[in-house]
């Protein structure tokens, strides 16, 4: 997440090097994703994978804006120079990026876990992403972007909590419950995370709540990547 | 109740039988070896060959069909396939 001037001191760096290993995670959960698509050919599978993609790329903005805010701030503390005038631009249309990324792989997530699969559908809701992004962007507080987060990660945790649900209706068998528990208790946590950077205003600390939060969800991620992998 | 099939598991039993005869099936076989309706075979072959999955052949003039070296890679790699698709609820 990129929030200027709100992280307390200590931890400016540390976002950075998170961001970089939030990229690492969603982007293989993307590239898997993706590998599934070539084989079978179907469309949910490749927007899952854009998903993910569209996360990864969230986070390497994230990464270099916060490793980029991180600089400067020592710059200034070394010296007391006025930055270059290009850092407002950059940092809008960085802000821009990374707003657009986590909605759009929010919402994509959102769309695959209901079953949405009609290309026109996806071009409608990219260009509802895009003008919400430029809404939120434009409007100067971060917080309209982690609300929105909160409220698509919210719909996905009662997808992922539903989704094997009404599966069992159908009476199927779950050969491994625990990557699916570990699937919920994942989203969930990124859901909490969300929910903490929205008590920003009232205290700092909640800047890194949040990301212990999404460090803990992104963990139960990579551990379920791992089971996953060394079949 | 029996389960129902995913797309993926269906893909994984026609290979699956494919291998187990050394590679290459009769149609016919491939039939009965899938638990399939003849119609629904037909558009999983389409999938399939266009997946390159599988390739149809002729043998001593009847039709055949081959796995692909990508048919063989997607056995190998089906049950970690299987353990996402699951894991995520797609």
């Amino acid at each position: 997440m990129i929030f200027s001037g709100v992280s307390p001191q200590w931890f400016l760096g540390f976002d950075a090097l998170l961001a970089i290993l939030f990229f690492v995670i969603t982007g293989v959960i993307g590239w898997f994703a993706f590998k599934i698509y070539r084989f079978t050919g179907q469309r949910r599978y490749l927007w899952w994978s854009v998903g993910f993609g569209s996360l990864t790329a969230a986070y390497a903005v994230s990464a270099f804006a916060n490793y980029y805010l991180f600089a400067r701030i020592i710059q200034t503390v070394s010296s007391p120079v006025p930055g270059a005038l290009d850092f407002n631009w950059l940092h809008l249309l960085g802000h821009l990026a990374h707003t657009g990324f986590f909605i759009a792989g929010y919402l994509l997530l959102a769309m695959v876990m209901l079953r949405f699969d009609d290309t026109r559908l996806i071009t409608l809701f990219t260009s509802i992403v895009a003008l919400l992004s430029i809404a939120i962007v434009l409007s100067g507080s971060p917080l309209l972007l982690t609300l929105t987060n909160a409220v698509l990660l919210g719909h996905i945790v009662m997808f992922v909590w539903l989704n094997p649900q009404a599966r069992h209706e159908q009476k199927t068998k779950l050969l491994r419950p625990g990557l699916q528990k570990n699937v919920i208790a994942s989203f969930l946590l990124l859901f909490l995370g969300q929910l903490s950077y929205l008590l920003l205003p009232l205290a700092g600390v909640a800047y890194v709540i949040g990301h212990a939060f999404e460090l803990v969800g992104f963990g139960l991620l990579a551990t379920n990547m791992f089971l996953i992998l060394r079949k | 109740m029996k389960q129902k099939r995913s797309q993926l598991d269906v893909i994984h039993d026609m290979l699956a039988s494919v291998q187990r005869k050394g590679g290459k099936i009769k149609p016919t076989q491939l039939l009965s070896k899938s638990n399939l309706s003849y119609k629904m075979m037909q558009e999983y072959l389409v999938i399939l060959d266009q997946r390159e999955l599988l390739e149809e052949t002729q043998e001593k003039g009847k039709k055949m069909f081959v796995i692909t070296e990508k048919g063989c890679q997607f056995l190998a790699e089906y049950r970690k396939l299987s353990a996402f698709t699951e894991a995520f609820g797609l």
